[in-house]
């Protein structure tokens, strides 16, 4: 939690009784917008399936899965070695995959840049990324913890790993419990080096506390379900991304969050995705991103 | 080094100001011979506070002249023999008679008048001031009438009382400050006894930081600001505090349901030395405590602020005055987490009356806002943030009282800033990050001189020049940034930096600020006047949230950062009906800004050593009519003021480069504010404000992408659309207990009762509206209304004087 959330929270206790939100989804009628490509591209350097899921943008209020953006030609191409990997939609679904044909082969090589290549209803948009290093996980400690302030009583786990030497480098953590991705708006946790954002003379150091503990489920108030009990398994990646894609996920952050009185103004987050013809009015969204993964896993006892 | 805007015309206007004031020296030395000069200090009779603003007149020569800031008036006439009177709404007028055949001290004290207190509401002057003084786009408000009005539970309040005049708003409850004709909060110079505050609110924006029993003068300048000021773009707030009663022992407090307050003023030497000392408390906390579970039992939230005054008359030329205010808030939740912020000031003011035309007064201050985070345990695991905007000035100001028609004013300012963004150390398992940033340094200076000239009965002209210089300066790293040519609103990023050693320059600017005013008298009660003014902000607030935080930061000019500039031109039409019973204007402005700063869409503004790659800068534009008809006097008076406003910004990459309304855009505006006295026990007000929706992005289409739900506007607008109206309708009732007791006796205190209903029918006024998907069901997206009042506030209050 940055500390602005902190300020966020004791503001909600001191007008907690008179302060109220209501949904007036029903009184609101937003413009019209142009359907565009989505796309949804994180691509790693492990030996197993990889996918980019493609969709369209619909209407904010629909309340419909999205729609697949389904008879793309999707291309990846290793820009250093040339070798190029094509993904398809097996199963018409908008997800869009590619095999390792041996065990062993991968798509990401550390300190390699990537193009993506996706030709959709006559327009092609590219995007790039190169494939940062990645620290290792030293270890995921797990500890009982009572009377916190505000927190309900249970495991709380903590991620110890060193962010490596020399500035820029970016993460983005990304946990499982019990194979589930922990996916809340309030769970993006990304890091600048070992801290929040750059500039910020952290660099090797171990990831500061408020990273180490973000693996935790977001917990509101001390009534919720404990982030962990025994018997949980704990899964964390850490996985390097760009600096732009740092800021994607800071943007990200910004946008799903993005309640309350100090609440920031409403911005599109920013996408790497050009449509290759500068000329066309189609313009795609989302993100493609590679990166190298370190993973670790724990179980609570 | 760069040098900007320095224009020819700037350069002729100079000349011509310069040949202007060689000139006034010159025929002063002629006309000296002849003419005598009458000055000194108009008090109040009761506790010995001068007047700011009274009216010194002789109506067989028709000369006058209005007390300064101080209560200071010089007036050079021929010899001869004279009446005086000597006015002040509110007060008795007092005639003098008087033999002038040699330079003359005068000091007068004016009765208070109750029977015409309780008719006064906003004017403090002549009662026709608001006609024939020069001042455009200037508000006055008396505390009487603040003390009036209906208010949040209670607490009477400057900053939003002024909010209820024209041009003037704000964008919803709990937002800080004040946004004059468009403007941004931090566009506005706020000060308190000549020291700037740079955050105005307790609580956020709930409450100003001003202790209303500690005040005595509030004045607000929206345009046509004289040459004196300068360093903000809207608006100048200025706020003066009570010198301490020098006849008497005086207490004034009251009760109420978030402040208790008192103060307490006294004479230390009789008319000679005296000071106040006025406290406020809040004891929300202490109220909330039962409703907290136990985790939270330890928590603190409250806010206070202390003021003091104190003056010394040396002798009868020269005059001392210290003040200074300390205000904080705090919150803290038992030892998890700890925070406070506050402004604290000091002033030392010197006036001396160097001849019988010659005022002089040294200010020098020093000024500091700053706020402390820190949370965590102390020991292995802890976050500790400490930020300050500090200043020192020296500004030394001579007035000049040439002769009757011409009142010249000159002098500089000299500000030292040290910023301290960031002074901010984290303890990650015992291994100590410091994660702080640099301090900032920079020093800003003007020159001024000004002119106030009566060229005829009719016309009337107030013209000055300023010069402002601002350095940037080390110690310090300066960053160079790339910016994406075909992505200009995209993040810049650092290609190089440089070392500056302590005071060296990285940058400096200058810039001439020229500012004119015209009166033009139609008939006695009826007049037009016209100002230009350009203004020059090198000090910017660094803010993109709707309500400014408490955790905003201040940034100087920089070599990436340019000063904005605003200029300013308004053309007013002012008249007044039956005997000044009714003063009615209208007032037309245009804004033109000039390197405004704007954001990136979701920049990082809090600890980001990179700031300046996250501020893009633009142009903007402003312009509206004020509409505002008050009735000044009778048992039933207050005001009607309406506002048409559009407040705009153009950015190169924001809003496919077309312009776009700024968050404070508000089209309409309007305010009610009335008045009843019943009888003597009884007095009744009410107000009534709506005001447009501000603007606001929203989405057009939603993304999926890795399962979270993003909105999405495809057309890449900004603000394209508005959130609901405001409206909201206050009520209070006064309650004056007799002064005779029904046993015969007199009270020996004055007390009242204020009962006040806040947002009477229950709105739920929209502070922001946004987007998120439903939290049971990730599936379906909402648009949620945040309101930050949800219902009617009653509450009471009992003030004490004695």
């Amino acid at each position: 939690m940055k500390p602005r959330h902190y300020l966020y929270f004791l503001f909600l206790i001191l007008i907690l009784f008179t302060s109220c939100e209501d949904v007036i989804t029903d009184d609101i009628s937003l413009d019209q917008g142009t359907v565009q490509l989505a796309v949804d591209a994180w691509l790693n350097d492990q030996s197993e399936t990889q996918e980019i899921t493609l969709t369209l943008t619909q209407p904010y209020f629909e309340n419909t899965l999205p729609p697949a953006a389904i008879g793309a030609t999707v291309q990846v191409r290793d820009e250093t070695t040339g070798n190029t990997f094509n993904f398809t939609d097996a199963n018409n679904e908008g997800v869009y995959t590619w095999q390792p044909s041996t065990a062993g082969e991968v798509l990401c090589m550390e300190g390699n840049s990537y193009t993506l290549t996706i030709t959709y209803e006559g327009e092609t948009y590219q995007a790039t990324s190169t494939v940062n290093r990645v620290p290792s996980i030293d270890s995921i400690a797990y500890e009982f913890r009572d009377d916190e302030f505000g927190a309900p009583d249970g495991y709380y786990a903590e991620l110890f790993a060193r962010d490596l030497e020399g500035p820029g480098d970016t993460y983005w953590i990304r946990t499982f419990k019990n194979s589930e991705f922990l996916n809340e708006p309030v769970d993006i946790n990304v890091a600048y080096d070992a801290g929040f954002s750059q500039g910020g003379n952290v660099d090797g150091l171990i990831f500061i506390t408020p990273i180490r503990e973000a693996i935790n489920p977001f917990t509101e108030g001390p009534d919720d379900d404990p982030p962990y009990e025994i018997g949980d398994r704990i899964d964390v990646e850490i996985y390097s991304i760009t600096n732009e894609a740092f800021f994607f996920f800071e943007s990200l952050q910004i946008q799903l969050n993005n309640a309350g009185l100090f609440a920031e103004p409403s911005a599109n987050v920013p996408s790497n995705i050009q449509n290759s013809n500068p000329n066309s009015t189609k313009k795609a969204v989302g993100y493609f991103g590679t990166g190298a993964a370190s993973r670790a896993s724990v179980t609570v006892q | 080094m760069r040098n900007f805007t320095y224009p020819n015309s700037l350069r002729v206007w100079q000349k011509l100001l310069f040949y202007s004031f060689i000139f006034l020296i010159l025929s002063e030395f002629s006309w000296a011979q002849s003419k005598v000069t009458l000055s000194g200090y108009v008090k109040d009779a009761q506790n010995g506070e001068a007047v700011i603003g009274a009216t010194v007149y002789i109506p067989s020569i028709q000369s006058g002249v209005i007390t300064n800031v101080y209560g200071f008036y010089s007036l050079s006439v021929p010899a001869g023999n004279y009446e005086v009177t000597y006015s002040y709404i509110g007060y008795e007028t007092t005639k003098q008679n008087i033999t002038l055949n040699q330079n003359l001290t005068l000091d007068v004290e004016l009765q208070e008048s109750e029977q015409q207190l309780e008719e006064v509401v906003v004017s403090a002057e002549a009662e026709d001031a608001n006609v024939t003084n020069i001042e455009m786009s200037v508000n006055k408000l008396e505390i009487e009438t603040i003390k009036k009005m209906p208010a949040l539970l209670g607490e009477v309040d400057i900053i939003k009382s002024i909010q209820l005049l024209p041009g003037v708003s704000t964008v919803g409850e709990g937002a800080t400050g004040f946004n004059v004709r468009g403007g941004g909060v931090g566009e506005n110079l706020v000060l308190l006894d000549e020291a700037p505050v740079y955050n105005s609110s307790h609580l956020f924006g709930f409450f100003s930081v001003f202790n209303p029993d500690a005040v005595s003068n509030v004045k607000l300048i929206k345009g046509g600001i004289p040459a004196q000021y300068g360093g903000r773009m809207s608006s100048l707030l200025d706020v003066r505090m009570k010198e301490g009663n020098s006849k008497k022992l005086a207490v004034n407090g009251g009760i109420g349901a978030i402040f208790s307050r008192l103060s307490v003023e006294a004479p230390i030497v009789k008319d000679k030395a005296s000071f106040i000392i006025a406290g406020r408390r809040s004891y929300i906390d202490v109220l909330a405590r039962p409703f907290l579970n136990e985790d939270l039992q330890d928590s603190k939230f409250n806010f206070y602020d202390l003021t003091l005054k104190t003056n010394y008359t040396i002798n009868s030329k020269n005059r001392i005055f210290l003040s200074g205010y300390i205000g904080r808030d705090v919150f803290s939740a038992s030892t998890a987490f700890d925070s406070s912020w506050g402004n604290a000031t000091a002033t030392f003011r010197w006036n001396s009356i160097f001849s019988d035309r010659f005022f002089f007064n040294l200010t020098a201050f020093y000024s500091n806002y700053d706020y402390e985070l820190k949370f965590g345990d102390e020991g292995d695991n802890q976050f500790t943030w400490n930020s300050n905007i500090i200043n020192y000035s020296l500004k030394p100001e001579f007035t000049f009282y040439a002769n009757p028609n011409n009142i010249i004013t000159f002098g500089g300012q000299g500000i030292l800033y040290d910023f301290v963004p960031a002074d901010a150390q984290g303890v990650s398992e015992g291994e100590t990050t410091d994660i702080s940033l640099d301090n900032k340094f920079a020093f800003e200076g003007a020159i001024y001189i000004g002119n106030e000239q009566t060229v005829s009965p009719r016309l009337s002209l107030q013209y000055g020049l300023r010069w402002s210089y601002f350095n940037y300066m080390g110690k310090g790293t300066a960053y160079e940034f790339e910016s994406n040519p075909e992505a200009p609103a995209d993040r810049k990023t650092p290609i190089s930096s440089e070392e500056f050693a302590q005071w060296e320059s990285i940058q400096t600017y200058n810039n001439f600020e020229p500012r004119f005013a015209l009166k033009y008298q139609v008939s006695p009660s009826a007049s037009i006047k016209a100002s230009y003014n350009r203004m020059v902000q090198y000090i910017h607030l660094v803010s993109n949230t709707t309500a400014s935080i408490p955790l905003d930061v201040w940034t100087p000019s920089t070599n990436n950062i340019q000063p904005q500039i605003a200029d300013q031109y308004a053309l007013g039409y002012f008249q007044n009906f039956k005997d000044n019973m009714w003063e009615t204007s209208v007032e037309v402005y245009y804004k033109d800004y000039q390197s405004v700063v704007d954001y990136i869409d979701n920049p990082d503004l809090l600890l980001n050593e990179f700031l300046e790659g996250d501020l893009l800068s633009g142009i903007g534009r402003a312009y509206g009519v004020e509409f505002y008809v008050k009735k000044a006097k009778g048992k039933f008076n207050g005001w009607v003021s309406y506002t048409l406003a559009r407040s705009e910004r153009k950015v190169e990459g924001i809003n496919n480069d077309s312009w776009f309304p700024n968050r404070f855009d508000q089209t309409h505006n309007l305010n009610l504010v009335a008045f009843y006295d019943l009888n003597d026990k009884w007095s009744f007000s009410t107000n009534f404000v709506i005001i447009s929706g501000t603007p606001a992005t929203f989405p057009t289409n939603r993304i999926v992408h890795q399962g979270y739900v993003i909105p999405h506007n495809s057309a890449e607008t900004r603000n394209n659309f508005r959130i609901p109206a405001y409206h909201r309708l206050d009520l209070s009732a006064t309650l004056t207990p007799n002064k005779v007791k029904k046993n015969g006796k007199t009270r020996r205190n004055e007390s009242y009762w204020v009962f006040s209903l806040y947002n009477v029918y229950n709105r739920r006024n929209a502070f922001s509206v946004y987007f998120q998907p439903n939290e049971d069901n990730k599936q379906m997206t909402e648009a949620i209304r945040l309101s930050v009042i949800g219902s009617v506030i009653p509450s009471v209050s009992y003030n004490f004087k004695f």
